[in-house]
């Protein structure tokens, strides 16, 4: 009985051993180690997949610590590649150059936060940037909807959002509220969206915000609002987001490569792979690809190892990506 | 006529009411606990089972949902434990024997039971940042299995001192005095007699503490195992992944079928645990039956 | 006669308690207490409960050494050395000096194991099962337990289990058998055996057994001491202590007026 028992075990083990063993092709060995963002993750996860095809005994590990916390890996050297979904901050630059650590900043696709709430919901057809302001702003007077407009029903919001670790609640604070982090702390805050999902679908009375591809798997569970930034309400969806009418909400999402591990070649194969398919991979796993251009300009930065972020020049504030990367060359 | 008191009956028919509620009552406990894991299995199992094949077994994870698999996880897994397990079983026993056996009562073997008995309760991530801390970078094993292992043990040592030292607490004195009486060391004394008798009671804290670091996932991501590895590790200084983390990742995608992976994670991992704690209860029993 | 130092016959002694004090913490369980052990003779040592005789006992072997309140003073002789001496290795002394408990504590193995252990464990040349089955039948077990050598000593009954742990102190060749009320746990009739077996065993060993029942010390003891509040009130020939106390109050309590 027992002997049956661990003979089952055993040939279990040998076929995983079997399973695990080395594969021909791809001449390339090495580790290349990844951490960050959870809003990259899934890019970085498929074009790791993929290379795994080219370069099998090549060892790609891909964690997800957050934006920040990857940064605090990779800006001491711990990571050869940092997931962001926002550009790298000032602080975190500096932290790097103190430790010697050089990093080439490449974006690889954008992502739309989306606004959504509850389908039961009839009433909001949209936001301006100006009421979701006067909802997420810190002291925010806001506790019923006929406080956002005059006319909606006189009944409570229930708020809910990414968690504060993240780069997405980083970007949206930002992007509406002005300032990083700035945000009332009476919502329901999840590092797992899944559980923001399943909350707005639950509530008659719910906002949220959350990355785009979260929405285009829940489309039936929620609702959708277009956001106002002053041109008129634009809902996200792979052209606003790509023609960049959807704002101030689409954001570009990057990887950073460290110069130094971007000498080996292992490293260098993967970047290159990543460029080569981050357009194709990216939208297959909802995010929306960048302009053909902007990866050419990427590429063209990684080859030549352009270092810095191309969000810390002044002059440049109000460029759109594209012609960011265009004029750091 | 009733030899019996009539008014002896009347208290008496009280008080089996009692005893037949407080009976009633644990049983009740009993079966809703029994209830609610079976529910709960019943629930993950018939959401995973289309996942639950060979295939799944042998494969990395994937961005596709029907080709993704746990491979990478269920050996990290694997790995961890067993390495945890190599780690904290001897020391956690040894410590235990120190403390009952060598130590002198004393305040501070009492101060020190105490902190233990208190590190029991520290939050898991507490573990995770102080194995960050010392095995990942002043020892600078990286984000490695060893390194991984290390924090679990520490996470798990107190439950195996505690649950050791009551079983060493647990054998007679007199086992002690027959073997010094015929001229055994202290050492022999432990090896041949303590121990033996006390490892049905070791192992029941073993399995508790290794079922323990089996689901832990904070400190784990703490100290960095990471989420997509395509591959398993083949030395302990290898970079991993674990059951826990490969099917929280999957549990927050935004596609359904990837809810359903996870579910299929979480039968592998209870399958695990089962195969882990048969193994050691059949351990349990074989050291009870040559304690008697 | 001071109390405490009470002579004893012109046997050769083997061993021997000078001025002994022994304190638990700052507690005196055995003050003062000097006697002498014959040998290849059985001396009781009488007296109510808690007088110190376990106490005095167990110093012979060093036992109390795994008490951590103990302390003692004072000399324990055997054979004219000092037991407690530099150099000496308390684990030579219990070799040399067996000891068998109030409870029977055979250990949780089998009977042949219980026997075969402590001479395994202290390098004894030879074999092993010549030895147990000696030992066994010194300790008049063996013809109850020779088809099941292997099974569980846990299996016996009290009285064997009793002549087990005595047959596992013979297997280490003492010449000392210290016994702490052996029969204590015990019915009649393994009691009975066990005093059977004490006569034959004082042929080739000396043993020192604490009893609280006096009929058990008057019928099989050569020599009888007792104690009171762990003093040696008085220590004879067990006839003379028995039938003609020296003293009022070894009368008393040997006459079951008090105690």
């Amino acid at each position: 009985m027992r002997r049956t028992r661990f003979q089952a075990l055993f040939t279990l083990a040998l076929t995983m051993a079997v399973f695990a063993g080395p594969a021909p092709a791809g001449k390339l060995k090495g580790t290349v180690r990844i951490d960050g963002s959870s809003t990259v993750f899934p890019i970085t996860e498929a074009v790791a997949e993929e290379f795994r095809g080219v370069q099998p005994r090549v060892r790609v590990t891909v964690g997800i610590s957050g934006t920040g916390g990857g940064f605090k890996k990779f800006t001491i050297g711990e990571t050869d590649i940092n997931d962001a979904s926002r550009p790298i901050k000032s602080t975190e630059a500096k932290k790097a150059s103190e430790n010697g650590v050089d990093y080439i900043e490449l974006p690889v696709a954008y992502d739309g936060l989306s606004v959504l709430v509850n389908p039961e919901n009839h009433f909001v057809d949209h936001f301006t940037t100006e009421e979701l302001k006067k909802i997420w702003q810190p002291g925010s007077t806001v506790e019923k909807w006929s406080d956002v407009r005059p006319g909606w029903p006189d009944e409570k919001i229930s708020l809910y959002g990414p968690g504060v670790d993240s780069g997405t609640f980083d970007y949206f604070t930002k992007a509406i509220v002005g300032k990083e982090q700035s945000c009332r702390p009476d919502f329901t805050a999840s590092e797992d969206d899944n559980v923001l999902v399943q909350g707005i679908a639950g509530d008659r009375n719910a906002l949220g915000f959350f990355g785009f591809a979260y929405y285009a798997e829940n489309r039936s569970l929620l609702k959708l609002v277009p956001v106002d930034a002053g041109d008129g309400p634009v809902a996200p969806s792979k052209e606003t987001i790509n023609d960049g009418s959807y704002r101030p909400l689409s954001r570009p999402i990057f990887i950073y490569v460290s110069r130094a591990a971007a000498m080996r070649p292992e490293v260098r194969a993967f970047v290159r792979f990543y460029m080569e398919n981050a357009a194709l991979l990216a939208a297959e796993v909802g995010y929306v690809a960048l302009p053909e251009t902007v990866y050419e300009l990427a590429s063209e930065r990684f080859e030549k190892g352009i270092t810095g972020s191309i969000y810390h020049r002044e002059e440049s504030q109000s460029l759109s990506l594209e012609e960011r990367l265009a004029s750091a060359k | 006529m009733n030899p019996f008191d009539e008014t002896a009956t009347a208290s008496l028919a009280r008080r089996r009411r009692a005893a037949i509620l407080f009976r009633g009552l644990c049983a009740a406990m009993t079966w809703a606990a029994v209830v609610l894991l079976a529910l709960l299995l019943f629930h993950v199992t018939r959401q995973g089972i289309a996942h639950l094949d060979m295939q799944f077994l042998t494969s990395f994870p994937s961005r596709f949902p029907e080709k993704a698999g746990i491979k990478s996880a269920l050996w990290g897994t694997i790995w961890l434990l067993a390495m945890t397990a190599l780690i904290s079983i001897p020391a956690g026993i040894s410590a235990a024997l120190y403390l009952e056996e060598y130590a002198r009562r004393g305040r501070l073997s009492s101060f020190i039971a105490i902190n233990i008995a208190n590190l029991a309760g520290v939050p898991s991530i507490v573990y995770g940042m102080l194995g960050l801390a010392i095995f990942v970078r002043f020892f600078a094993l990286g984000r490695s299995v060893i390194a991984g292992a290390l924090t679990m043990s520490l996470l798990i040592l107190p439950v195996i001192i505690i649950a050791s030292r009551e079983a060493i607490r647990a054998v007679p004195d007199s086992i002690r005095q027959a073997a010094f009486a015929i001229g055994a060391t202290r050492w022999q004394t432990v090896r041949h007699h303590v121990l033996p008798s006390a490892m049905p009671g070791i192992l029941t804290g073993v399995i508790l503490a290794l079922s323990r670091a089996i689901g832990e996932t904070a400190p784990l991501v703490m100290i960095g195992a990471l989420t997509y590895v395509a591959f398993v590790p083949e030395s302990p200084l290898d970079p991993f992944t674990a059951l826990p983390i490969q099917i929280f990742n999957w549990a927050s995608r935004p596609r359904a079928e990837f809810h359903a992976l996870a579910a299929a994670g979480i039968v592998v991992l209870l399958a695990v645990l089962l195969l882990m704690n048969t193994a050691a209860i059949r351990l349990r029993h074989r050291a009870e039956r040559r304690g008697l | 006669m001071k109390p405490g130092s009470v002579g004893t016959s012109a046997a050769g002694a083997i061993l021997e308690a000078r001025d002994v004090t022994i304190r638990y913490a700052s507690k005196v369980a055995v003050r003062n207490a000097t006697l002498v052990i014959p040998e290849r003779k059985i001396t009781a040592i009488i007296g109510p409960s808690g007088c110190g005789k376990s106490t005095l006992l167990r110093a012979f072997n060093r036992m109390n050494e795994f008490i951590p309140s103990a302390s003692m003073e004072g000399k324990i002789l055997y054979r004219g050395t000092d037991a407690y001496g530099k150099g000496i290795d308390p684990v030579e002394v219990r070799r040399r000096i067996g000891m068998v408990f109030q409870k029977p504590n055979p250990f949780p193995k089998s009977i042949r194991s219980n026997v075969a252990w402590g001479p395994a464990i202290n390098g004894y040349p030879g074999e092993s099962a010549g030895r147990v089955e000696d030992a066994l039948r010194k300790a008049a077990l063996w013809d109850e337990v020779s088809e099941r050598l292997d099974d569980s000593a846990l299996g016996l009954s009290g009285g064997q289990q009793q002549r087990l742990c005595i047959a596992r102190a013979l297997a280490m060749e003492p010449e000392v058998i210290l016994m702490d009320e052996p029969c204590s746990a015990l019915d009649p009739v393994s009691t009975g055996h066990i005093e059977n077996l004490l006569f034959e065993l004082k042929k080739k060993y000396s043993i020192v057994i604490v009893t609280h029942n006096m009929q058990q010390a008057a019928r099989i003891s050569d020599y009888t001491a007792f104690f009171e509040n762990g003093v040696l009130i008085e220590y004879g020939e067990t006839d003379q202590v028995f039938t003609r106390p020296a003293r009022q109050r070894t009368e008393d309590y040997v006459t079951g007026r008090f105690g």
